[in-house]
């Protein structure tokens, strides 16, 4: 019971935000999906905050009024509010959830989309946190958080595994009044059915019922990460908010909607709170982003985001900063070291020959041989080949460039900085998770927009 | 079970083999004589699934007795050949030529068992055993050995036991390898058919899928060029016949190869998975860990230990995985791991410091350190297993 009040707490701060930051997409769902994802990393942040930098203890008050505190503020503008919430539930029951062709090859996938996540939903509540690493990372930080037990040995266990997985947990604790083991499966779970719920209203709401169900059905077809959600690693933690950013990316380059311009912002900030390298590969997505909009300003094209719409930035680099403050993070230490990339150049240079390119077979074969990510990469670098100069004449192009990133970064650190740990394969395929999701959204989008299920070309005469 | 997946997919093969033939060469509605076709078809398949009545040798408990080759203490007791297992057994049938090894069991004790095959080439294989978690009581197993790599005519059965107590063999009942029946393929199937086990090594990679185990040949590989072979040929065969559409059909392909590959995993999934609806927390520790005794001693230990208790983990020293659960499972419960020669032990990552004289109470798995004397069993699983407390 404390674990869905928990979870109430959060969605209700959550669509609070939604709708105060205006990134209301008018769906109540879809407003409830992102308000968990938005509620749970402003939970996760203000903690942050108020423990490592106001150096308050963590207690249930605290946390009731962090929590409660963007619906108070809801709730003095509510009238303001108020026709938004109408117009949603209006929007809501007129969306079309379904397409209107080919309906029978959707029920199919649809079939295998809820017989996989009823399964996962089953195994992972009967998961007894079985992980051989029960520690450092996984659901041990948030042990220490509710005992605030905050010192110089456990800072850094908390940070470099992350505030999301770290602070959001205990919540639930505290209204319990102790720790319970189960909560953190629950967590993971739950944050699976939004983001589940996301990727599918997300596109349906935009017209595009088609690809909500072909984001389900790739997403879910990846046997790695549906095993993954059923146990207590963080991965998925870290995985699914970057996937959702990078699908709103995707759209907001098709579509260029600014409400999708601060989701992503949002989001990406969000992609941050889970291991060292959400951080990373938020910089990298951010990156993209500024550079596409600088190419879009230099053709002095509109609907660009405005000068307040940047404001949302502020949380995304106040975390960064204030986070390398308490603890730097390791990764971008190295990277960054002293002003050169000396540190990264010792690294390669001290990796031996013969183990980076044993480590270059085993990246290549976890990609297409290893099943892990079952036959995606094959069907996507098909896909990627066959639909490529469309894909470089259209928005499209940028969602690329941000796949080609991330791979190049994951492919960078498992050959050249961490070879050890690609060659035991102990985190090469986890690295390759978060490519395959987002690459499954790409692919997704590729099939709704230049594909399947679009009826026949017309035919030369 | 193998049977009827097999027929099953040669039928729907052949069913699409046939519906692609009219629709892109013949170009024509499908009509009565191919719906005689199929129907014949599946009649004749239909037919191969109907199993054969295989021929078992059941052993009399002399044989039982006599065919046992193990490490651990072996009685006979009335009928029953009896196992008195310490810490883990390795148990040979010295049988060769069989397919499947069903045992009547009546186990005292919570035991992991895995099995595999003796072979020279064993040592080179990762240890990917299929295997199944023993509880207390009568159960009867069933072990197919073709899901073994590299069981062949020759192959001697090897029961590898990781736990503590008696274990009693009532009857064993082996199903030979018929003559003139095709080991190989059998090998090559029942492992490419293999369920997935949770293992430690589950978090960081799924187990290897082969479709020919022999030849080395990987499942996603062979569906995978598959995919990108026909994709590629509809691409070309667009480019000169009008009538193809490849827009519509190559995400097509794509996403029935992936179905493809969704199903199986589905099959290979479901036999492992936790599916309890109403479970209680504890019962999903006893019942649900990778290893069902230490399951057991983590449940005892979050029912007895006190919050305020200092407890050491008495562990084997090469378990990294055992003592860092427990100390998970109790926390924020003060825990820490016990090592010889140290006064001073230390916790999960170092985080929990305390000296061997503050400790009170002792969770005790697997180790080969001594008891203190001051220390007495409050819960006792096995002599390897127990929780104790200072007197």
């Amino acid at each position: 019971m404390s674990f869905l009040g928990s979870t109430l707490l959060l969605i209700l701060a959550g669509y609070s935000l939604v709708l105060l930051l205006r990134v209301s997409q008018k769906h109540i769902v879809a407003d409830i999906a992102l308000g968990w994802f938005l509620g749970s990393g402003y939970f996760a942040m203000a903690s942050f905050f108020v423990t490592y930098i106001l150096h308050t203890r963590l207690s249930l008050l605290s946390s009731l009024c962090t929590i409660l505190l963007p619906s108070g503020i809801l709730l003095l503008c509510f009238q303001t509010f108020k026709p938004a919430m109408r117009e949603s539930v209006v929007a809501t029951i007129g969306t079309n959830y379904f397409p209107k062709t080919k309906r029978l090859v959707y029920i199919l996938l649809l079939s295998m989309v809820l017989a996989v996540f009823a399964l996962v939903l089953l195994h992972g509540k009967n998961t007894p946190t079985n992980t051989d690493d029960a520690v450092r990372l996984r659901a041990f930080t948030p042990m220490l958080v509710y005992e605030n037990n905050l010192t110089s040995k456990t800072t850094p266990l908390i940070l470099n595994n992350g505030i999301f997985p770290s602070f959001v947990p205990i919540l639930s604790w505290q209204l319990a009044g102790r720790i319970e083991h189960f909560h953190f499966n629950y967590l993971i779970l739950t944050n699976l059915l939004f983001f589940l719920t996301a990727i599918y209203l997300f596109p349906a709401i935009r017209q595009k019922p088609q690809q909500g169900i072909l984001n389900l059905f790739l997403v879910l077809s990846i046997p790695l990460f549906v095993y993954h959600a059923t146990t207590t690693y963080i991965d998925t933690l870290y995985v699914i908010p970057f996937s959702l950013s990078f699908l709103t990316m995707t759209f907001y380059f098709q579509e260029r909607n600014s409400r999708d311009f601060r989701i992503f912002l949002l989001l990406m900030t969000i992609t941050c709170f889970s291991k060292s390298e959400g951080e990373i590969t938020g910089i990298t997505t951010l990156s993209v982003m500024l550079t596409y909009l600088i190419t879009k300003r230099y053709r002095r094209e509109l609907n660009l985001p405005s000068k307040k719409e940047w404001l949302l930035i502020i949380p995304f680099a106040l975390y960064l900063i204030t986070r390398n403050v308490v603890f730097p993070n390791k990764l971008i230490s190295m990277l960054l070291a002293k002003g050169d990339l000396s540190a990264a150049n010792q690294a390669i240079a001290s990796s031996p020959q013969p183990n980076r390119a044993k480590a270059l077979t085993i990246f290549w074969d976890s990609l297409f041989s290893s099943g892990n990510f079952g036959v995606l990469f094959y069907v996507l670098s098909f896909n990627v080949a066959y639909y490529l100069r469309t894909i470089f004449q259209s928005a499209l192009f940028w969602s690329l460039v941000v796949l080609v990133l991330l791979s190049l970064e994951i492919f960078y650190n498992a050959i050249f900085l961490t070879p050890e740990f690609t060659i035991d394969q102990s985190t090469i395929h986890r690295s390759l998770m978060i490519l395959a999701v987002s690459s499954a959204l790409f692919l997704a989008s590729t099939w709704e927009r230049y594909g399947f299920p679009q009826s026949k070309s017309p035919r030369r005469r | 079970m193998t049977g009827i997946i097999k027929a099953t997919s040669h039928f729907l093969l052949i069913v699409f083999s046939l519906f692609l033939r009219v629709k892109l060469l013949v170009r024509r509605r499908l009509h009565a004589d191919h719906f005689r076709c199929i129907l014949f078809c599946s009649m004749a398949i239909m037919a191969s699934i109907t199993p054969s009545l295989a021929r078992t040798i059941t052993l009399s408990p002399q044989e039982v007795f006599s065919s046992i080759q193990t490490n651990a203490t072996k009685n006979l007791e009335g009928s029953i050949t009896v196992l008195s297992i310490n810490k883990g057994a390795q148990v040979i049938l010295k049988y060769s030529r069989i397919k499947k090894v069903r045992l009547d069991c009546d186990s005292e004790g919570l035991f992991k068992l895995d099995y595999t095959i003796i072979t020279p080439e064993a040592h080179q294989i990762p240890p990917l055993f299929p295997g199944q978690l023993l509880f207390i009581g009568s159960a009867s197993l069933e072990l197919d050995l073709r899901s073994c790599f590299f069981w062949d005519a020759q192959s001697i059965p090897i029961l590898l036991f990781e736990g503590t107590g008696k274990f009693g063999i009532k009857s064993i009942s082996l199903e030979p390898i018929e003559e003139g029946e095709d080991v190989l393929a059998e090998n090559n199937w029942a492992i490419f058919l293999m369920p997935e086990r949770i293992r430690n090594t589950t978090v960081n990679f799924l187990s290897p899928r082969y479709w020919n185990f022999e030849s080395h040949m990987l499942w996603p590989n062979v569906l995978g060029k598959t995919i990108l072979l026909v994709s590629a040929m509809l691409w070309v065969g667009s480019l000169f016949f009008r009538w193809i559409n490849s827009h519509g059909l190559v995400p097509l392909f794509g996403i029935t190869g992936i179905v493809i590959y969704s199903l199986y995993f589905l099959l290979i999934l479901i036999p492992m998975l936790h599916t309890q609806v109403f479970i209680t927390n504890e019962n999903k520790i006893r019942q649900n860990y990778m290893n069902p005794e230490f399951g057991e001693l983590a449940a005892r230990a979050r029912e007895l230990i006190d919050r305020e208790a200092k407890v050491a983990i008495y562990g084997e020293e090469a378990d990294w995985f055992s003592p860092q659960t427990l100390c998970f499972n109790i926390a924020p419960t003060k825990c820490v791991f016990a090592k010889p020669n140290t006064e001073r032990y230390s916790g999960i990552s170092g985080i929990t410091e305390l000296k061997s004289s503050e400790i009170d109470t002792i969770v005790f798995f697997n180790s080969a350190l001594p008891l203190p004397e001051e220390f007495q069993k409050i819960s006792e699983i096995n002599p390897n297993a127990f929780i104790a407390q200072k007197k």
